[in-house]
Formats: C-alpha cells, structure tokens, sequence
C-alpha cells in the first residue's frame, strides 16, 4: 500500500506542474503579463525572416508593440491569406512581388491603407487605392563567374543583351529557373514578352535552350550554382547576385535591356487581429531606416529616392532595365505563358 | 476470458445500465469519428475525378511516386542493415564500449528527423565544412544533393529506429538453439546465416517496413536536400501552397496506399509469430556464442564509424548554435540562442514543449480509456472502434496534417489557426501507440483480480484506481515519454498547422534550414533537445526508479 501511496503523490505532483505550466503559457500567450495590454502584430514574411526580425525588433523598440512572425514563400502566403479570410490569422503581409499582393488584393482579402509616408512613392509602385504600397526594386540581371568566364572565353566581353546569350559557345553554361514555378524567371520572361511579343520572347526561350544548362525550381539557384563554377552565367534577381558576390564569390552583373523588375510590396490583412498596429507597422515600414536596414543587407533598392543606394549596390535608374514593366499584366498572363512555355522543346 | 451473453440488445441494455460507461463509448465514438473518419472522408471527396485524371495525366507526378519508392527502399535497406550489424556487434560480440554505442543509438531520438538533414548541409552541403575542406585541399567538388544526400540522410536518420527494433528481436533469442547448432557443428558464419540471422528475419524485416514507411512519409529531409530530386511527400507541399487541395489529396491517397500495405504485411508478421518468441527469454546460465577476434574488431570499426557520424553531426549542429557564424567568424556567441530560443517573438522552443506537453497527456488519457472500454466493456461497434483508434499509425505524418487542414479549413468545423488542431494532430499520431500497448496491459490482469475486488465490496470506481491502474503505471509513463519526445520533434504532421502564433521548433529549424540561416537552425535544434532533456529529467526526478527513460 506505501507504494501506491508514493505513486499516487507523484502522479499528483505531475500533474500539478503540468497544469500551471499550461495555464501560465496560454495566460501569457494571451498577455495577461507583461503589464497593461502589451499589444502584439502578426506579420507573414515573405522576404527573409532575419531581415524581417532586424526590421520588427527596431519597431519593437520604439513602439512597443511586439510580433509573431511566421516566414512563407510568396505562393503559400497567398493561399494562407486566402485561406482564412473567414478567421484571418496576420496583420501584416511583407515582402513579396507586388503581382501576389494584387491576387490578394482582387479577392478582397487585403485592407485599404494609404500611409502618410507613401507621398514619395511612385505611381506604378503603389496601388492606386492603397491595398498594397511597393518598398523595394528588384530587375533582372545576367550575373557571370568571372574566373570561369576567364578560363573559358578569356577576354571577351560580358553579355549585354539576352539575346547575347543564344551565341552557341555558351552551351551548358547559362542557369535560369523554371518560370513554371520560380516568380524571379517568370518575371524575365514576361517582361520579353511585353518588351518583344509573345512570339518572339516563345522563340527566343527556344533557342535558348540548348544553351541552358539546367532549369531549377527555385530563383535564386542559378545564381549559387554559378558562383560554385558548376555553370558560367546565371539569370537571376540583381539582389540575389550581389548578396553573393559580397558573400566572396567572383559574380559580374550585367542588368540587360528588356529586364523586367520586381516591386517588394507591403500589405494589411483585412480584419486581421490588430489592424491598428498594422497601419502603425506600415508608416514605420515607410519611413527610412527600416528601408536602408532591407535594402542594405538584400541589395534590392528601395522605391524611395531618400534611401540611398546600399554600399556596392547597383542604381537601377543607371541601367538599362525595362522601366515599363506592367507588372498587372503579366501577373494577368501568367498561366498562359507559363503553359505555352511547357510546351516548348 | 469468461463466457458472457452475447448480442447486441445484450451489450446495449448492459451499457445503458452502467451510465458512466456509456459516456466514455460515446465520447471515444464522437472523437475518432470526427477526428480519423470525417477528415479521410473529406480527403476523398476533395481529391475528385478531375484530380486524379491531371495526376495520371502528368509525368512529373508519377516521377515523384517513382523516386519516392526508390528512394524509401534503398535508405530503409541500408538503414536496416546498419541497424542490424551495429544491434548484432552490441549483442554478440565482446567489443568495448557497449554502453557508449547504446548511448549513441539513442541520442537521434531527441532530435527531430530534420535536424539530420540540417547537420548533413553543414558538413556536407555546397557551403559545408567537408566539402569546403576538399574543395581547397583536393579541388574536388562534392555535391550530394538529390538521391545520394537523401540516401545517406535518411539512412542516418531512421537506422536507430532499425536498431531498436532488431535490438528487441536480438534480445529474446535464446542461445539455446545457438549452442545447439554449434554442438552440431555450426560455427562462425554458418552459425550466424543459418540460425541467428533465421530467427531475427521477421523482426529484421518489421524493422525495414517500419523504415520503410517514416522514409516514405518523410517531408524535411527530401526538401532540404533533395534538389532536383522530387518525391510524393514534396509534391503534396507544393499542392498545398499552390491551394490545390484536390491535388494534394490525391497524392495524399496514394502515399496512404503502401503505408496500409506495410502495415498490414507487419500484422500478418507479427501475428504469425517468430521464432524468437516460441523460444522464450534466455536462460541463465547459458553464455551466448559470441563472434571472434577478428571479426569483434571489424565490428569494433564499423559501430565507431557509424558512432563517429552520428557524433560529428550533433557537435556540428552545437558549434553553429554558439558561434557567430562558424568557419567564417567562430566566436563564442549565446545571441543565436537569445534571438531565437528565448525570445518573446520566437516562442517556437516553448510553443513545442507546452503543446507537446497537453498532446502527450491527453493522448495517454485517451488511450487508458479507449483500452479500458475496448477490453473490458461490451457494445456493439467495438470492431469499427478499434480499428479507427489504431488507423493513424498506419497513417503518413504528411497525410494526417494534410487531411485536417482539409478537413477543417472550411466547411461546419473550422479549427484552423488553432492550437487545438496541432495538439490533435500530434495526439492522433501517438495515441495508437499507447493504445496498443495498454490493450495488451489490460489484457494480461485478469478480470477475476477486479471482480475478486468488487466481491469484496469495492465499487468499480475503487477497483480501478486501486487495482488496475497501479498495475498500469509503468505502461502509462512509459507511453506518455515516448509520446512528448515524439511530439517534440514532429515536422511532417504538423507543417501544414502551423500559424504565427503556433510555429513549432522543428518547423523553425526547417524554414531557418532552408533559407540558409543555419546558425538560428541549429540554436533552435539546440533549444529544442535541451527542452526535451531538461522535461525527461524532471520526470525522472518524480519517477525516479519506477521509469526507464535514460535505460539503453
């Protein structure tokens, strides 16, 4: 009997513990401590999330209001948004090409928000009605390993075109992503296509073709693959490119003509859990620092000329980047492309 | 057992006479129907005739189903094999250091599969120590992403799995028919191929299956380092974040088929019995054959080896956690720790052990009750019972997530977003465990103990507080230590659940893996199996003796 006596106490003792334990954690998970209503915003991240936790812990500290952050790549962003429009989960949507933020926008899931730190954006950069407002640039570069280059074609010129790239002695030299799945490759090719027509940018991916040496899944790829000498030229996001190049990989970029571009983009959930916090996180987003913080560690540039260039970035008003890029219209022609492109070869 | 009236007018009037009863076939019918039956419906409904012409219609998808077979099969090969020399040199040989090699077998236990695949990139991926290292010495390039990476990640990942259960088989052959065989003149590999390798087969080959199926199911590893390499469990994630539901369930389906398959070829193993077991425990006395010299150290080398691996891929994912960036700037650092383990944004450490916590207690609770009412209470349906109690075991991880989210996303009961789903998800994943376990628990105390208690006036209450459960306690925790280091370090089943508010640690590890922050990967991973140590000990502390959790 003394032995179930023992047992039994410590069968209580357990689960003493475990009951405070779990009373204390839901009390704190829905902020009992911490003194009066310590305020909290749920952000999707779909840009880096130690960028993203660089950017909140500065809003943190001056505002108070405190985060939970869950990072997702674009398209599952997109479908969470979606998806919980009945019980929306986040407040706040950032990073992402704008496209996605237009979906979103168009299934009514986003709230409208023109922050006073907006003015100074431009026209194309912002949505007109204030669901979505643009925070950085990004165009496509052609990005090449310059030792192999040397090895291989010694001292003749970079590409400067992408039509430079159909020269038959780049065969199996060139990475580009597959646009079936990566936004960065679809980004270049839908810009062809409003550059060049339809026909001619299918033409051009067909010649291209033979000279590619693989199409990966992901944007960013080519560009890795390229500064490890697997391949000589990646096709990728000039972000992406200079991040790893000042990672001490040998990359030139060249930004061609005809290169379309990506606007990052920032959005409030609509009916999220604070919304008020939301538009707060917004006008801070907006303001300078958090945009040299972004701009600084990912090279993209910021859509505000008061942030400067980051050290060893690249002005995209000094290139020859296809300024015109109707971002709507290819995100409106986006499965038709995508399925005349599957059927190539 | 004893002869009762049968029937089921019999059964029903006997439950409606025993009120408290009744509640519990009720509540356990409510749970499993809403819980295991209605989302596999909801899955096949989704997954329509559309669906499953575009799956067939695609050769990607059936690319993946084939890579998918290819690669379970040849890592549960070589899982299995590793587990079963390094089980066979710990039983059979006289080499040194046997605890330490146990030791070794069972520290991936407290770390999520996915940490595997994390350690695998920081050694061996393009940036890894050991590519780096042949790369400037050798000017060789190593690059193993796709199958081979995933091979030897999953091999690494699942071979304790295998050794544990060869180790269980090992364990009760009786060197009776051993030395029986050597006196007839067996000796060395003819003793081992022709009796030690015969009655191990059948656990050997649950051991592979079993491999087999977490392989099968397995979601982070393949994603870390499968490349180009595509499996099912990859697809249905990308189906998911595509918002194609009806996709993902068709392939949700189809990973579903062969996990049932396995599951059912184990029962027909099990149920007909080894060797092992007809022999019984081994008799005192009696010295097992054990191998010679030579062969000791061949065995000696191949557990250091595989010990060495295992030991490289722990200190590695430990150097990143306290370094700024190690290999660029070693630096002894706590930030990465303060950043993203005791943070108040990044509760991903204490998200997992409460929930884990509340899963693996209810999922205990649960199975105590379900095994109560199964073994000892009469009502009709207790077959569908059952068999819906120990269906998610047989279950992918990917599946079960992928079929609550489905199921409760939309439609009359919305719980997405919740913790409760995640809590659920986990304990549906256990609680087959336990059940089982208990069931036979039960089983084996006799009914006349308690109705010898209830001749002696004690209510059925009393009985059971009294005399079953005490007999049940080292089943109970037992079960409910396995069930939280489970929980702990759960990816597949629950990557789908998450939420802001709810992200898990093996989830953090594997977005921070797979964006190439491995520093906060590996302070997670370390947050996660301190987490999980520091709870074993405490429980240890109030069990002390009466559980076996640091036993290897």
């Amino acid at each position: 009997m003394a032995r179930n006596k023992k047992s039994s106490s410590s069968v209580i003792i357990l689960s003493v513990i475990v009951v405070v334990l779990v009373a204390g954690f839901f009390m704190y998970k829905s902020g009992v401590f911490g003194g009066k209503e310590k305020q909290k915003i749920t952000v999707y991240s779909i840009f880096q999330e130690e960028e993203a936790r660089k950017i909140l812990d500065k809003f943190k500290a001056e505002t108070g209001i405190d985060y939970d952050i869950l990072r997702l790549p674009s398209g599952e962003a997109v479908s969470r948004v979606q998806n919980e429009m009945g019980n929306p989960q986040a407040d706040f949507l950032m990073g992402g090409p704008a496209d996605s933020h237009q979906v979103l926008k168009e299934a009514g899931s986003l709230e409208s928000y023109v922050s006073p730190n907006a003015s100074d954006i431009p026209d194309g950069l912002k949505d007109k009605d204030g669901f979505w407002t643009g925070f950085y640039l990004n165009p496509i570069a052609i990005g090449v390993n310059e030792e192999r280059w040397k090895e291989k074609y010694g001292s003749d010129p970079y590409p400067e075109t992408f039509k430079d790239l159909l020269d038959p002695k780049f065969k199996g030299e060139i990475g580009m992503s597959d646009p079936a799945t990566s936004g960065t490759a679809y980004t270049a090719v839908a810009s062809l296509a409003q550059v060049w027509g339809e026909d001619e940018m299918l033409n051009y991916i067909k010649q291209l073709l033979p000279n590619l040496k693989e199409r990966p899944k992901s944007g960013i790829e080519p560009i890795q693959k390229a500064a490890k000498g697997e391949y000589t030229i990646g096709v990728t996001f000039l972000g992406d490119q200079l991040k790893i190049k000042y990672q001490g990989n040998p990359i030139v970029s060249v930004v061609p003509e005809a290169a379309g571009f990506e606007v990052g983009a920032l959005s409030i959930v609509k009916g999220g859990p604070n919304t008020e916090a939301a538009k707060k996180l917004m006008d801070y987003m907006l303001t300078n620092e958090p945009g040299q913080l972004y701009t600084q560690s990912a090279y993209a540039v910021s859509v505000k000329a008061s942030v400067p260039i980051p050290d060893g970035g690249i002005d995209i008003k000094t290139t020859k980047y296809n300024s015109a890029y109707d971002l709507l219209k290819a995100a409106s022609q986006r499965k038709d492309l995508q399925s005349a492109l599957k059927d190539l070869k | 057992m004893m002869k009762e009236k049968k029937g089921i007018g019999e059964s029903i009037n006997r439950l409606f006479k025993d009120p408290s009863s009744l509640v519990l076939v009720l509540t356990s019918f409510a749970f499993l129907i809403l819980f295991v039956i209605y989302p596999l419906i909801v899955v096949v409904f989704t997954s329509g005739f559309d669906n499953w012409a575009t799956f067939f219609s695609k050769p990607r998808y059936g690319k993946a189903l084939l890579n998918t077979v290819v690669s379970s099969s040849l890592s549960a090969l070589t899982a299995t094999v590793i587990g079963f020399i390094y089980a066979y040199a710990i039983h059979y040989s006289n080499i040194r250091g046997k605890k330490f090699f146990r030791f070794i077998a069972f520290i991936p236990l407290l770390a999520p599969s996915v940490m595997s695949g994390l350690a695998f990139l920081l050694l061996f991926g393009r940036g890894g120590m050991i590519s780096q290292w042949l790369n400037t010495n050798f000017n060789f390039e190593l690059d193993l992403y796709g199958l081979p990476g995933l091979w030897i990640v999953q091999t690494i990942s699942y071979f304790p799995l295998a050794y544990m259960t060869i180790t269980g088989v090992l364990r009760s052959i009786s060197p009776n028919l051993e030395i029986a065989a050597q006196n007839l003149g067996a000796r060395g590999f003819k003793l081992f191929r022709t009796i030690t390798f015969k009655l191990a087969l059948p656990g050997v080959i649950n051991a592979f299956l079993l491999v087999a199926i977490n392989c099968f199911a397995d979601f982070g590893n393949p994603k870390l380092i499968g490349g180009n390499y595509t499996l099912l469990a990859v697809e249905i994630y990308g189906e998911i974040i595509n918002n194609e539901a009806g996709l993902a369930s068709v392939m949700g389906i189809i990973l579903v088929i062969p996990a049932l398959i396995v599951f059912w070829v184990q029962n027909k193993i099990l149920s007909k019995g080894s060797y092992s077991t007809i022999t019984g425990k081994p008799v005192s006395g009696l010295k097992r054959i054990t191998t010679s010299k030579k062969t000791d150290a061949l065995l000696f080398t191949f557990n250091s080896l595989i010990s060495l691996f295992i030991i490289s891929m722990f200190a590695i994912t430990i150097l990143f956690a306290f370094t700024r960036n190690f290999g660029r700037d070693n630096t002894f650092t706590l930030d990465h720790i303060m950043k993203v383990v005791f943070s108040s944004s990044s509760p991903a450490v204490l998200n997992s052990l409460v929930l884990s916590l509340i899963s693996a207690v209810l999922a205990v609770a649960f199975a105590l009750v379900l095994a109560y009412i199964v073994v000892r209470k009469p009502f009709p349906g207790k077959r569908i019972l059952d068999f819906s109690a120990v269906l998610p075991i047989a279950l992918p991880g990917t599946f079960v997530g992928l079929a609550l989210i489905v199921a409760f996303s939309k439609g009359p009961i919305v719980l997405q977003g919740s913790a409760a789903l995640i809590v659920i998800a986990m304990l549906l994943k256990q609680m087959p465990v336990g059940y089982r376990g208990l069931t036979a628990s039960f089983k084996q105390v006799d009914k006349s103990i308690e109705e010898a208690a209830t001749n002696l006036g004690a209510n059925s209450r009393k009985t059971l507080t009294t005399i079953v459960f005490p007999m049940l306690q080292k089943t109970v925790v037992a079960n409910f230590v396995y069930a939280f280091m489970k929980n702990m370090n759960t990816l597949s089943t629950i990557i789908f659940l998450i939420t802001p508010k709810w992200v898990v640690a093996a989830v953090s590890i594997f977005n921070y893996a797979e964006t190439g922050t491995y520093y906060w990967a590996a302070a997670v991973a370390v947050g996660l199996m301190g987490a999980t140590l520091g709870t074993l000990g405490v429980i240890k502390l109030i069990f002390r003796s009466k559980v076996k959790i640091f036993d290897f």
